[in-house]
């Protein structure tokens, strides 16, 4: 369990390096909203680090915690694809972008996660 | 166009992928998908970017079936762009109403019943104070010295300085003693 949060930390936090980083190349070559999205990605990062703190404080057991956490990455970006349907029914491309790409953040968090509880 | 409808438009431009959609509507209308394709982004981009083109005039949009086919928008890309600069600015109302309200407030703490209370020292009070008085003088008029401090004494005591004001702040001119309202 110990492990897993470690690992789990260290892949959020290269992850969002490297996110801000491509969000800098992009305003480097004059692509500001494009790389105002990347930095929405970014900050799910932060999200999934609190998630991970809270269930880890919250349980014990290493099968309690990985349900807890798991529960948590599905609740959460459960409320931005009802946000990214609402989006897309009513043409708002901004916030297509915007929950498109924090969840894009979370599938690939949740994806790291199943991987490394298999480990 | 407008000032508002100039910035936003100048905005939308100043993005490298919107000027690489442009640059390829130019050549023929084409659709989300193939924007898509040919620019290496994803639909929801092309889509996102295209909604601000269009939004501010550059493209245009027509229903083909079952695509949306944007084109360029030429009318808005052929007008000079000094000819965006030479428009009324919608800033010019506002400023003016505003320097009438502070002229106005400069006046009524100046003058009382017609007379000049006291001369102010700040340049810019100051020449309010001495265009308001310069309203009595008639323009293109020839006046002697006597008659400009008869005219400038309904208002003030010290009409020496206030003429010698007037003078180095080109409201009237001399010559040969004889004294005129700038226009």
């Amino acid at each position: 369990m110990k492990t897993v949060i470690e690992n789990m930390n260290k892949f959020l936090e290269q992850r969002k390096a490297e996110v801000l980083e491509e969000a800098a190349r992009l305003i480097a070559d004059e692509r500001k909203d494009e790389s105002n999205f990347l930095k929405a990605k970014a900050n799910i990062y932060d999200v999934f680090k609190a998630l991970l703190g809270a269930s880890s404080k919250a349980c014990n057991d290493k099968n309690a915690f990985y349900a807890d956490f798991k529960k948590r990455a599905e609740t959460v970006p459960a409320v931005w694809r009802k946000s990214l349907e609402e989006a897309s029914r009513h043409g708002d491309t901004k916030k297509v972008l915007t929950e498109e790409a924090k969840l894009s953040a979370a599938d690939e968090i949740i994806a790291k996660f199943d991987e490394l509880i298999k480990m | 166009m407008t000032e508002t409808e100039a910035i936003s438009l100048f905005k939308c431009l100043a993005d490298k992928s919107r000027l690489q959609i442009l640059k390829s509507l130019i050549q023929e209308e084409m659709y989300v998908e193939r924007l898509a394709e040919r620019l290496n982004l994803s639909p929801a981009t092309i889509s996102f970017h295209l909604k601000k083109l269009e939004t501010a005039g550059a493209v245009m949009s027509r229903k083909d079936q079952y695509y949306t086919m944007y084109s360029i928008n030429e009318d808005i890309f052929k007008l000079p762009i000094i000819e965006i600069l030479k428009e009324k600015s919608e800033e010019l109302d506002k400023q003016a109403e505003r320097d009438a309200q502070y002229r106005k407030k400069v006046i009524d703490s100046f003058f009382q019943y017609g007379k000049l209370k006291s001369i102010p020292s700040q340049r810019k009070k100051k020449r309010i104070v001495l265009e308001e008085i310069a309203k009595s003088f008639e323009a293109g008029k020839e006046y002697t010295e006597r008659e400009v401090n008869l005219i400038i004494a309904d208002y003030h005591d010290d009409f020496c300085t206030i003429r010698r004001d007037m003078i180095s702040e080109g409201i009237l001119e001399r010559e040969n003693m004889i004294y005129k309202k700038v226009l």
